[in-house]
C-alpha cells in the first residue's frame, strides 16, 4: 500500500470511530430519566448532613420522597413540587439554588474567574514586534 | 499529671514560638544573626515542648486519666487501644495539640536543613521566624480558648463526664469515674486514626512553602530560590494532602452507610480547597523553575493555600457551618477569624508592597506551548476552586443580608464542576505532550494522534458492547487519553534510549522515569486522576440502589446477586453492643461471601450506628446497609451496588504516589545519561 | 525588571487592593455573623404566615380514637414535634405540660405529633415522664404532617391562631421563657381583633 493509501485508509478509520463514539453517546443509556429520583437528588434530607432526600435512608426522606413521588404522579410540575417544599422548609431544603437576584453571585463569580483569567493569560502572549525572550 | 505536663508543654511551646519570632525576624533584616546556630534553641525546643505536650496527651488518654477535662469528655476505659490513642484528634481541643505537634516538627526539618547551609541566610532565618508566628499562633489557642489539658473540677452526673473545667493545673480535681468515649461515628472505623493526622501533615505542610515565600517577598528577593529550597516540603504537603482527602472519601463511605463518598459538605470542601490551589502551585513552581515565567502568580498561589488551610480550619472548628464532623460550637470561631484576617491582610500586604521588586512578568512566545498549557491548568483549576469557595461561603453571605437559609448542594456543584473537569482532563492530556516556547502543530498532532485513536477505538468498543451512558463513554475516552499519552511517551523514550544503549525496554523505561522524578512524578499523578475520574463516572453512573425488606432464609435479587438473610447475631464488646444480620451473597447459585451488616450501638452515649458490610471485587462493590433492628424481621436493608468504585481510591492513592516519585526516588547514578530528558521532551 | 514595573503602580493595582479589601471585609461580616447562632436554626421562618391544612386527621397516641383539626377550628394550637429517643424533649416536656394546664381556659390547645418514633416507646416517654392533662398527643403515619409543617428535626413548636395561620415557630427545646411571651401576644391579639 502507498504511503498516501495508508494515510487515507487511518483517516477513514479515525472518523469512522469518531462516529461510532457520536453515535454512542446519543444512543447510550439516557442519564437517569425518572424525575422523581431527580427531583429527590435536588431536595436535602432536614435531618441528615448534606445528603439529598433520595440518597438518604432516613425516614424523614422517605416520607419525603413519597410526597416526591405522589405529586409527580398527581402531574405537577418539577417547580411546583420544589416550590411545596421551599414554602415550607425555606430555600435551605434546595441542594440546587434557584437563580435568583440573591444567589446570582454563585454562577457570576466562577463565570468572573473564567473570562478575567482567560483575558489575563491571553495578555500574557507575545504581541507581534516585540522581542522573544 | 497529664494536665500539668501538657500544660509545661503548651506554654513553653508558645515561649520557643515567640523567640523564634523574634530571633528569625532579627535574622531577616540582619544577616550578620541569622545563623542556624542562633535559631536552635528555639527550633528544638518548640519540637521538644510540642512533643512533651503531645505525649502528655497520648499517656492521659492511654491511662484514662479523667482528672483531664479533654480525656474524661473523649475517652473511656472501655475504649480499645486504638481509638483512645485516636481520641487525640477526635475532637477540637486536642486536634489542636496534634496540629502544633506537626507544624513543629516542620519546623524543625526546616532549621534542620538550614544548619547544612555554608553561612547564614536571611530567607531561612526569615522563614523559621514566619514558621514562629504561625506556631505561636497556635499554642496561643491551646493556652487561651481552646486548652486541652484543662483539669476537671466538677465531675458530670453519674460520674460520667466533665462538667467544669479549669486552666489552672492545681485547680481542687474532682475527676469522674468514668470517661463519656469519643462521638460514635469517630470510633467507629480504623481509618480515624489515620486520616485526620494524613490531612494535618498536608494541611500544616503548606505553611513551609507559604513561610519561605513571605521571608523571599519580605527581603525583595527575586528569583526561584524560595521555590527550590521548598520543593520537597511542597510535595510532602502535597502527597498528604491528597491521601488525606482520598483517605476522608474512604471514611465515609465506609463509616456513613448512605453509600457515598463524597458530598460536597462544607468540611470536605474546606480539605478540597486548599488541594487545588496546591497543586496549582505545584504546576506554576515546576514552570517558574523552568522557564522563569509566573514568579508573581506563584507568591499569591502559596498565600492563597495557607489562607485556604486556616479557612478551612475555621470553617470546621467555628460551628458557623452545619456539616458532617464539624466540632462544636466554642469560643475558638472569633479568634480563628482574627487571625485569617490577619493573615490575609498581612501577607497580601507584603505581596502588594513587594511584588515589583520580585516579580518580573516575560510575555510568553506563544500561548500554543508547554507555558500556555500550564495557564490553561491554572485557569481551569482556579476556576474550580472558585466554585467550591463560593458555594461554600456563599450561604453564609445570603444569611448575613436576608436571614434566609440557601442550600447550595450536590446539585449545583456537579453541574459546576462536570465541564470543569473534563476540560482538566483533556488539557492534562495534551499539556505534558505540548513543547515548550512555541508549539508547532505537527509536533503536537506526531505525539497526539496515536494516543488519541486508541481511547477512540476504547470509547467506540465500549459504545458498542455495553451502551453505557455519555458520562461514562465521555471518561473513558478523556481517560484512557491522558493514559495513553503518557504511555506514548514512555514508550518512545524508552526505545530511543534502547536503540541507544541496548538495555531492554523496561529497563530503559524505568531509567526514564527516575531521570526526571517531577516530570515523571507528574505523569504518575495524572494518570492516577484519570484512573480516579473513570472510578468516579462508572461508580456514580453504574450504580444500582434499593431498599429491601428480607425475612430469614426467603432469598432476594438484587443487581445480579441473591441475597439471603441466614441469621443475625448480638455481640457484647466493651464499649459497644454489636447487633448484625448475616447475610449471604449468591451470584448464578455460587456463593459469593457473607456479609454482616451492623448496628453498633455505644453504650455510654447510648447511639446507635449502622456500620455498613461491603463486598469489593474486580467488578465492583456490593454495599449492603440495615435500615432497621435486625432482630426484628422483616429486616430493612439498604442495598447498592457501585461498579468499579475501587478505580476511586486506587487512583487517588496512585496520585499521591506520584508525589512520592518525585519526592523519594533518586536519578540512578549512571553518568551515561546523555541525552537529557528536557531535549527528549522540547 | 523592566522600567515600566519601576516607574510606579499602575492604576489596575490599585483597583486590585480595594476590591481585595472590600471583598476581605465582606468575608469577615458574613463569616462573623454566624457566631452564636446554631447553622441548623434559620433566623426566618419559611412557613410563617401559612394556613394550615385544617382537614388533617391524626391518630391519638392513646389509641382512642383520632384528633381532627376541624375540631380544633378556632383555637389557638401549640403544636410540639417530639420523640422518645431526643434529649431535648425530655426537658422540654414539662414547660409544654405546664403550660398546656395554665391556658386550658383560654382558648389554647397543645398538640404533641410524634416524629418518627415508634409508637410504644413514645407511649413509654409519656408514662413515666407524665401525660399532660387535656394535651393531645397524636401519630403522623407516613410523617405526612412532619412533612407538610416543614420540620427540620425535633423539638420544634409551631404557634397557630385561631385562624388557623402559623404565627410563630421555636427550634429546639422549649423555655417557658420563650412559650409564654407568644403566647400571651397572640391571646392579646385576638381579643384585640
Amino acid at each position: 500500500m502507498s504511503e498516501r493509501a495508508r494515510k487515507i485508509a487511518a483517516w477513514v478509520v479515525t472518523l469512522g470511530l469518531v462516529a461510532t463514539v457520536v453515535w454512542g453517546f446519543l444512543a447510550g443509556e439516557p442519564t437517569e430519566s425518572d424525575r422523581v429520583f431527580a427531583l429527590g437528588a435536588r431536595i436535602k434530607c432536614p435531618v441528615c448532613q448534606g445528603e439529598s432526600i433520595q440518597e438518604s435512608p432516613s425516614e424523614t426522606a422517605m416520607a419525603m420522597l413519597d410526597v416526591v413521588a405522589e405529586k409527580v404522579e398527581a402531574g405537577q410540575t418539577d417547580e411546583q413540587i420544589l416550590e411545596y417544599f421551599t414554602d415550607r422548609y425555606g430555600d435551605g431544603i434546595r441542594l440546587d439554588p434557584r437563580f435568583e437576584f440573591r444567589t446570582m453571585l454563585l454562577w457570576l463569580l466562577p463565570a468572573a474567574a473564567l473570562i478575567g483569567g482567560g483575558l489575563m493569560i491571553w495578555s500574557r502572549r507575545r504581541r507581534p514586534g516585540e522581542e522573544p525572550s | 499529671m497529664s494536665a500539668l505536663f501538657g500544660t509545661l508543654g503548651t506554654w513553653a511551646a508558645l515561649a520557643f514560638a515567640l523567640v523564634l519570632t523574634v530571633k528569625g525576624f532579627l535574622g531577616l533584616s540582619n544577616p550578620a544573626r541569622s545563623s542556624a546556630r542562633s535559631l536552635a534553641i528555639p527550633a528544638v525546643g518548640l519540637l521538644v515542648s510540642a512533643g512533651v505536650a503531645m505525649a502528655a496527651l497520648e499517656i492521659g488518654l492511654l491511662t484514662d486519666d479523667f482528672s483531664v477535662h479533654y480525656i474524661a469528655n473523649n475517652s473511656a476505659s472501655t475504649t480499645p487501644f486504638l481509638y483512645k490513642a485516636a481520641s487525640a484528634w477526635a475532637a477540637l481541643e486536642g486536634s489542636l495539640v496534634l496540629w502544633g505537634l506537626v507544624l513543629a516538627a516542620f519546623t524543625f526539618f526546616i532549621w534542620r536543613a538550614m544548619r547544612r547551609l555554608e553561612g547564614p541566610d536571611p530567607l531561612w532565618a526569615g522563614a523559621l521566624g514566619v514558621m514562629g508566628v504561625v506556631s505561636a499562633f497556635f499554642f496561643f489557642m491551646m493556652v487561651s480558648v481552646s486548652n486541652p489539658f484543662e483539669v476537671c473540677t466538677q465531675a458530670g452526673s453519674f460520674g460520667f463526664g466533665c462538667e467544669a473545667a479549669s486552666a489552672w493545673p492545681f485547680s481542687t480535681i474532682s475527676a469522674p469515674l468514668h470517661g463519656l468515649g469519643p462521638n460514635p461515628l469517630l470510633q467507629n472505623h480504623p481509618l480515624m486514626a489515620v486520616h485526620p493526622p494524613l490531612l494535618y501533615v498536608g494541611y500544616v505542610g503548606m505553611t513551609a512553602p507559604f513561610s519561605f515565600a513571605m521571608a523571599s517577598l519580605l527581603l525583595g528577593e527575586s528569583g526561584d530560590r524560595w521555590l527550590r529550597v521548598t520543593r520537597n516540603w511542597t510535595r510532602i504537603a502535597w502527597i498528604f494532602l491528597t491521601a488525606g482527602v482520598v483517605l476522608g472519601g474512604l471514611w465515609s463511605y465506609e463509616v456513613l452507610g448512605w453509600g457515598g463518598y463524597w458530598a460536597w459538605d462544607p468540611v470536605e470542601n474546606a480539605s478540597f480547597m486548599p488541594w487545588l490551589v496546591a497543586t496549582m502551585f505545584v504546576h506554576t513552581a515546576a514552570l517558574q523553575m523552568r522557564r522563569g515565567v509566573l514568579q508573581a502568580w506563584s507568591y499569591a498561589l502559596v498565600i492563597a493555600t495557607f489562607s485556604l488551610t486556616i479557612l478551612g480550619t475555621f470553617l470546621t472548628r467555628s460551628g458557623v457551618i452545619n456539616s458532617v464532623h464539624s466540632f462544636t460550637q466554642s469560643a475558638i470561631g472569633p479568634v480563628l477569624l482574627w487571625f485569617l484576617m490577619a493573615v490575609l491582610v498581612g501577607s497580601f500586604g507584603v505581596y502588594a508592597a513587594r511584588i515589583n521588586r520580585v516579580g518580573s512578568a516575560p510575555r510568553l512566545d506563544s500561548l500554543a506551548s508547554r507555558e500556555g498549557m500550564f495557564m490553561i491548568n491554572n485557569l481551569l483549576l482556579g476556576v474550580l476552586a472558585i466554585v467550591v469557595l463560593v458555594g461554600t461561603l456563599y450561604p453564609l453571605f445570603v444569611e448575613w443580608r436576608t436571614g434566609d437559609q440557601v442550600g447550595v448542594g450536590r446539585p449545583f456543584f456537579d453541574r459546576m464542576a462536570l465541564p470543569l473537569s473534563f476540560a482538566l482532563l483533556f488539557a492534562m492530556a495534551i499539556g505534558p505532550i505540548t513543547p515548550f516556547r512555541k508549539a508547532s502543530p505537527r509536533v503536537v498532532w506526531e505525539r497526539f494522534r496515536t494516543p488519541m485513536r486508541v481511547s477512540l477505538s476504547l470509547a467506540a468498543l465500549a459504545a458498542i458492547l455495553w451502551r453505557p451512558n455519555g458520562w461514562i463513554l465521555l471518561s473513558v475516552l478523556a481517560s484512557t487519553f491522558v493514559a495513553g499519552t503518557v504511555v506514548r511517551q514512555l514508550w518512545t523514550a524508552a526505545r530511543k534510549g534502547s536503540a541507544a544503549r541496548g538495555g531492554n525496554i523496561a529497563g530503559e523505561a524505568l531509567a526514564t522515569m527516575r531521570r526526571d522524578t517531577a516530570f515523571w512524578g507528574g505523569q504518575i499523578a495524572h494518570v492516577g486522576i484519570a484512573v480516579l475520574a473513570l472510578g468516579i463516572a462508572l461508580s456514580a453512573n453504574g450504580a444500582v440502589r434499593g431498599t429491601v425488606d428480607v425475612d430469614e432464609g426467603v432469598p432476594v435479587a438484587f443487581a445480579g446477586f441473591e441475597l439471603t438473610l441466614v441469621d443475625n447475631f448480638e455481640r457484647d464488646e466493651p464499649n459497644r453492643i454489636l447487633r448484625g444480620a448475616v447475610v449471604e451473597i449468591r451470584r448464578g447459585g455460587d456463593l459469593v461471601t457473607t456479609l454482616q451488616p451492623r448496628l453498633n450501638e455505644y453504650r455510654i452515649r447510648g447511639q446507635q450506628i449502622a456500620s455498613p458490610a461491603v463486598d469489593t471485587g474486580l467488578r465492583g462493590d456490593l454495599y449492603l446497609s440495615l435500615a432497621s433492628d435486625p432482630g426484628v424481621f422483616p429486616v430493612e436493608l439498604d442495598l447498592y451496588w457501585f461498579p468499579f468504585i475501587w478505580l476511586v481510591w486506587t487512583g487517588g492513592f496512585m496520585a499521591a504516589a506520584g508525589g512520592l516519585w518525585a519526592w523519594l526516588v533518586r536519578p540512578p547514578r549512571r553518568k551515561e545519561a546523555a541525552i537529557p530528558e528536557g531535549a527528549a521532551r522540547v | 525588571m523592566t522600567d515600566a514595573q519601576l516607574k510606579g503602580r499602575r492604576p489596575i493595582f490599585w483597583i486590585s487592593v480595594g476590591a481585595g479589601l472590600v471583598a476581605l471585609i465582606l468575608l469577615a461580616v458574613a463569616l462573623a455573623d454566624g457566631f452564636g447562632r446554631d447553622p441548623r436554626e434559620p433566623e426566618n421562618i419559611a412557613n410563617q404566615g401559612a394556613k394550615i391544612d385544617m382537614t388533617r386527621v391524626l391518630p391519638l397516641l392513646d389509641g382512642t380514637g383520632d384528633v381532627a383539626f376541624s375540631e380544633l377550628e378556632g383555637k389557638i394550637i401549640v403544636i410540639n414535634f417530639w420523640a422518645s429517643y431526643c434529649i431535648p424533649c425530655r426537658a422540654e416536656h414539662e414547660v409544654l405540660t405546664t403550660a398546656s394546664e395554665q391556658y386550658r381556659d383560654q382558648n389554647v390547645q397543645f398538640l404533641g405529633i410524634v416524629f418518627h418514633d415508634d409508637p410504644d416507646a413514645a407511649r413509654d416517654f409519656l408514662d413515666t415522664l407524665g401525660w399532660g392533662d387535656g394535651y393531645l398527643y397524636a401519630e403522623d403515619p407516613g410523617a405526612r404532617a412532619t412533612v407538610d409543617f416543614g420540620v427540620w428535626g425535633v423539638p420544634e413548636t409551631y404557634f397557630v391562631d385561631a385562624t388557623g395561620t402559623i404565627v410563630d415557630k421555636h427550634y429546639g427545646a422549649i423555655t417557658r421563657d420563650d412559650l409564654i411571651p407568644v403566647l400571651e401576644s397572640i391571646l392579646a391579639g385576638d381579643s384585640a381583633g
